[in-house]
């Protein structure tokens, strides 16, 4: 990974067609479609160029009506294979001719000449002849004249060649329909393009300086920072022997068919660039957004809320058992003013959890665009896209998943129970306490003698004593658990919350993050293959 | 042919058509249609030759309409098309102030004749040759010919440096290396016949493409065309474009054919005869002149001979110079027929594009109205942390004490904290509704602009997402409107007299009870429904909801204003077409119809 994010731009035409290859399998639906044809183009053309022979060199010769490219080639291959004439357009089809044929079939097959236009020069038999071997010249059709406008073969050659010869003439030179549509859209392919500058004998020695000078001056101006201009005459041979130079070089080389697929490659790098700046975003998602997302998503349930809820219920009902009796037997004679506007059962349900849908949604954009933010364009909307992808099911899942782990508000803690009894023994001691009391000071003389010990007055005020230590020590206990029971619902709604949380990140992570994810993962490999193109 | 004589004042015929009187405001399209060829049929050329004085004015003055009604048209939106608009617009133009208004104003002025083909393919040497006089220059850099250069005889002169004809060039003496191709290089010479004139223009198809253009205005000012090409570029497709544009505009066409190979030359003759015949431009004039030494930028004078005598005969036939100078001017005015509605349908498409978009807009907003409406109808606004502190405020007994009974005065203590939450609450879950409500429909704008066309996506860039102050305007606004329910419980909120002897309560707490009614769903048997009821009586319930739901609704379309407004100054910033420039050009081309 780290090593294609810093390898230098320029890498082995393997590796980067790999990394186009990349490109083309996960840039679907996120680059123009347009481009991607174009990449897929160039990969398979790539492919089968680079299955082919390796042997050979296809070398195009291409110009305008007229030009004399026909002649050049006959010129070249030193026969009268391609038709010339004065009439315009003369070629209608492509002729090839192979300077050594072992193995050239398929590539010929693979450029579509039929086989009446092939030609064969052994190339043993010409002295002087072996520098050339592995060379497939073609003889294109023009690509300018009313005819080239409904056939498009010179420009699909144009397009697979190793190597093209621009056959230029005096007068057609400078026409826009080989700069504008050809030269300039292929500039930076110097090393594979070579410029015959051809009927230079029609031309005064001093005219053809000034117009060399002329084209090249024209050629840096379009890009073209090297160009290779040669002056041919096929009509007195001049300059066959400098072009025929110039091919077996790059004959020779067998380097030509790889030049042309990296030049292409690197227009088609500049032009991806452009459409698809390389965005940055996170390779995956972090623990802080991870914990964002959560904090979100129990927010949009009410996490706290139903903690808080939880709390306050427990304490109510704590108080039911551990409180001070006398205080809840007051409490129940306040009036109660609902009771009179006769409404019927006022009981809410209790208990129940769900999600807010738009709070969840929220929840899910805010990640989706925190992580976006430094992607580009289509990127973008398919991360927003992978993050609702299951999304939609969020909050119902939430809430299904939660309701489990619902507070639970039935549970009665066996120190309640506890507390409930004694907060009853001492009401009932005190209650004797008071019987007491009340006995022995109203009718201590009704007494019977077996009970008389009640209306001993020298016990009475020790009686009086313990039926209020009695009546304080119920409201003390009661006092006293009070603070356990917030401590107790401190426990429970901690447990609670952390319950749920754990629940809602395991639901995130399936629902949201797992997709999300998946797509950054995309995204950072084709910025990586974008890198290493 | 001229409606506009029959009301009976000449003279104001011409401000007439100018002002369009309110009854031809609006032309029914039919009448267009069907008028311009029934005008065609019925005019026969001779009929032309002779403007006379009124026609010409009339004509005159629909021609100023149309320029005007041309010149006010702007193309803003980069659709498909508007850069060929934009063209076509200037083009027009060019060729109103550059030929067609001057040509009309004085028709007896001498023919000018354009020399236009490819680069190289001799146009400056016959010029030279036919002037006998090195007037532009020759030589083997291609493009040679920068600045066009016209060449006339001496009488002529003053009418071409008067600068009614191309007058938006510059007329020079001697062409310099600074002048542009804004320049018109004017030289007089003898040996040209009076009456016509001829002018060298920039090639049509080298690498600099400012030549096309210029050549393309100056055969847009052409009288008549002389057409040159050479027997290696005859079939070359910028030169067949050329010619198909000349049989377009039904321009006066004479064809040169140089640099012919003596020995080839009956080849290439037949074979471009054979082309020309088959592309219908086998009646136009047609020389050959063959491949030979040119000296000092001039061809042996043999090769001319032809032309020369061309030009002699269309400077002494004056009827006949008359002639070809009408057929190109019918041939332009009846090329407006499609050139002008061309470009007002262009218009119409940006105005309906436009149409299109600012319905995306609404279409998205009001989906996140109808969106929002659903979320306060269907309960789901009373769930999450709503749900949970409804409960708590009920279970504690809060909901209890917001009621007192009557007697005992003031309302007890309420337990602010929780109320305060429990409104939060409230506020936050319809602020989520309404800012996700939001967040989709920026998407779905964008969404839907990005699929219309490469400009809609242009346009929509950086406004995916809702405005930055969006969640804090949406907050300010919830806010507003539940302080203004409070204020609405509190005021028509008067409770049942039955009830409200026995019971007081707290609008703070009541307006939040009534919030979990009234966005409570359908469930109208629930605990908020049947207490909001109970205190406040079915029919003050309803017109509190009724006033609540619809401030809410108003506060929200305000909040939507604001955002779309974002998507239609984008759509401004790109360009606002004139939708009736469409309709006054229809009437402009109407009324030149009528007028010629």
């Amino acid at each position: 990974m780290t090593t294609l994010t810093t390898a230098p731009a320029k890498q082995g035409l393997g590796p980067r067609l790999n990394a186009l290859s990349k490109i083309v399998e996960l840039g679907a639906g996120r680059l123009d479609d347009r481009l991607l044809k174009e990449s897929g183009a160039l990969l398979m053309r790539a492919g089968e160029r680079l299955k082919l022979s390796s042997e050979h060199t296809v070398v195009a010769l291409a110009g305008g009506t007229g030009s004399g490219k026909s002649s050049l080639f006959n010129a070249v291959s030193g026969l009268e294979l391609s038709p010339t004439g004065v009439r315009r357009p003369t070629t209608s089809r492509t002729h090839a001719c192979v300077w050594g044929l072992d193995g050239a079939g398929p590539l010929l097959d693979w450029l579509g000449i039929p086989g009446r236009h092939r030609f064969a020069r052994a190339s043993a038999l010409d002295k002087g002849e072996s520098r050339l071997h592995g060379l497939i010249l073609l003889d294109l059709p023009d690509h300018d004249s009313i005819r080239a406008l409904t056939d498009t073969e010179a420009d699909r050659l144009i397009g697979v060649a190793d190597l093209v010869v621009w056959v230029l003439d005096p007068q057609k030179y400078a026409d826009a329909s080989t700069h504008r549509r050809y030269v300039t859209e292929l500039a930076g392919h110097d090393a594979v393009t070579v410029f015959a500058l051809n009927q230079a004998d029609r031309l005064l020695p001093e005219e053809l300086a000034e117009l060399v000078i002329d084209l090249n001056d024209l050629l840096r101006r379009e890009g073209v920072t090297q160009p290779t201009v040669v002056p041919t005459s096929a009509v007195t041979g001049r300059g066959i022997d400098s072009l025929k130079r110039v091919v077996a070089e790059a004959v020779s080389r067998r380097r030509a068919a790889i030049q042309r697929l990296e030049a292409d490659l690197d227009r088609l790098t500049a032009k991806l660039a452009a459409a698809s700046p390389i965005g940055d975003a996170p390779p995956g998602v972090d623990a802080a957004r991870r914990v964002g997302l959560t904090d979100a998503l129990c927010d949009a349930i009410g996490v706290p809320a139903l903690g808080e809820a939880m709390e306050n219920a427990y304490a109510r009902r704590a108080e039911q058992w551990v409180g001070w009796p006398y205080a809840r037997w007051a409490a129940g004679f306040r009036p109660d003013p609902l009771k009179s506007l006769d409404l019927g059962a006022l009981e809410v349900p209790q208990g129940q959890v769900s999600a807010q849908p738009a709070e969840v949604a929220g929840a899910v954009q805010t990640m989706a665009d925190g992580l976006s933010a430094g992607m580009t364009g289509a990127w973008r909307a398919g991360l927003n896209h992978a993050a609702r992808s299951r999304s939609g099911r969020l909050p119902q899942t939430l809430g299904e998943e939660l309701a489990e782990v619902a507070p639970v508000l039935d549970r009665v803690p066996g120190w309640w129970r506890a507390l409930k009894v004694w907060q009853y023994l001492l009401v009932v001691a005190f209650a004797l306490g008071l019987g007491w009391l009340l006995v022995g000071l109203l009718l201590p003389a009704q007494l019977p003698s077996w009970l008389a010990f009640l209306g001993d007055t020298a016990t009475l005020p020790w009686v009086g004593v313990a039926t209020g230590a009695v009546l304080g020590l119920g409201a003390l206990s009661a006092v006293a658990s009070r603070n356990f029971v917030v401590l107790g619902a401190g426990r429970e709604r901690e447990r609670l919350e952390r319950e749920m949380r754990r629940r809602v990140t395991a639901v995130a992570e399936t629902l949201v993050v797992e997709p999300v994810e998946k797509e950054l993962a995309r995204h950072h490999d084709f910025t990586a293959a974008m890198r290493g193109l | 042919m001229n409606e506009a004589k029959d009301d009976g004042h000449p003279e104001s015929a011409g401000e007439q058509t100018l002002f369009m009187p309110p009854i031809r405001d609006v032309p029914p399209p039919e009448p267009v249609g069907e008028a311009v060829p029934a005008l065609d049929e019925e005019t026969p050329p001779a009929a032309e030759e002779e403007l006379p004085p009124v026609v010409a004015e009339q004509l005159t003055a629909a021609l100023d309409t149309l320029r005007g009604a041309v010149a006010d048209l702007g193309f803003g939106l980069d659709l498909p098309g508007a850069k060929d608009a934009r063209q076509a617009r200037a083009d027009l133009l060019a060729q109103l102030d550059d030929y067609v208004l001057p040509r009309v104003r004085t028709n007896a002025a001498p023919a000018l004749i354009v020399i236009a083909g490819s680069t190289g393919a001799g146009k400056s040497t016959l010029v030279n040759s036919l002037a006998e006089k090195n007037v532009s220059r020759t030589g083997v850099r291609r493009p040679t010919t920068g600045v066009p250069v016209l060449a006339c005889h001496p009488d002529d002169r003053a009418w071409f440096a008067g600068g009614e004809l191309l007058g938006g060039l510059r007329r020079i003496d001697k062409p310099t290396p600074e002048d542009g191709l804004d320049s018109l290089v004017l030289v007089s010479t003898e040996k040209l016949p009076q009456g016509v004139a001829l002018l060298d223009t920039p090639d049509i198809d080298s690498v600099v493409e400012e030549h096309h253009e210029v050549a393309h205005r100056m055969l847009d000012a052409a009288d008549l065309w002389i057409f040159v090409t050479t027997a290696a570029r005859y079939a070359d497709a910028p030169a067949w474009k050329l010619l198909r544009l000349a049989k377009e505009r039904g321009a006066r066409l004479a064809i040169v054919l140089s640099r012919v190979q003596p020995k080839a030359r009956e080849v290439v003759l037949k074979h471009f005869v054979r082309m020309l015949t088959e592309y219908g431009l086998g009646e136009a004039d047609r020389f050959v002149v063959q491949e030979a030494q040119v000296s000092e930028g001039r061809l042996p004078d043999s090769e001319v001979t032809d032309l020369r005598l061309w030009l002699a005969e269309l400077s002494v036939d004056e009827e006949r110079r008359a002639q070809a100078v009408h057929e190109t001017l019918r041939g332009v005015l009846d090329s407006f027929r499609t050139r002008v509605p061309d470009l007002a349908r262009h218009l119409e498409d940006q105005v309906s594009f436009r149409a299109e978009l600012r319905k995306d807009i609404e279409a998205a907003y009001l989906g996140a109205l109808t969106e929002i409406d659903r979320a306060t109808r269907d309960g789901s606004l009373v769930q999450g942390e709503v749900l949970a502190r409804w409960q708590d405020f009920t279970a504690s007994g809060d909901l209890t004490r917001a009621l007192q009974p009557r007697r005992r005065g003031k309302a007890a203590k309420q337990g602010p904290e929780r109320v305060q939450a429990f409104r939060t609450a409230l506020r936050t879950g319809l602020e989520s509704v309404i800012t996700v409500a939001a967040g989709r429909a920026a998407e779905e704008v964008v969404g839907r602009w990005r699929q219309r066309a490469e400009l809609g996506a242009k346009l929509g860039e950086g406004l995916e997402r809702p405005s930055d102050e969006f969640v804090r305007r949406t907050s300010r606004a919830i806010v507003a409107w539940q302080e203004h329910l409070v204020e609405l419980v509190r005021t028509e909120g008067v409770a049942k007299r039955a009830i409200s002897k026995v019971v007081t309560f707290d609008a703070d707490s009541l307006s939040l009870i009534f919030m979990i009614a009234m966005f409570g769903g359908g469930n109208t048997e629930g605990v908020p429904h049947r207490l909001v009821n109970a205190l406040l009586g079915a029919e003050s319930l309803r017109a509190i909801g009724a006033k609540a739901l619809s401030d809410l609704r108003a506060r929200i379309g305000v909040l939507f204003d604001e955002e779309s407004l974002r998507y239609v100054q984008a759509l401004d910033a790109a360009g606002i077409p004139d939708e009736a420039a469409a309709a006054r050009l229809f009437q402009a081309t109407y009324n030149l119809e009528v007028a010629r």
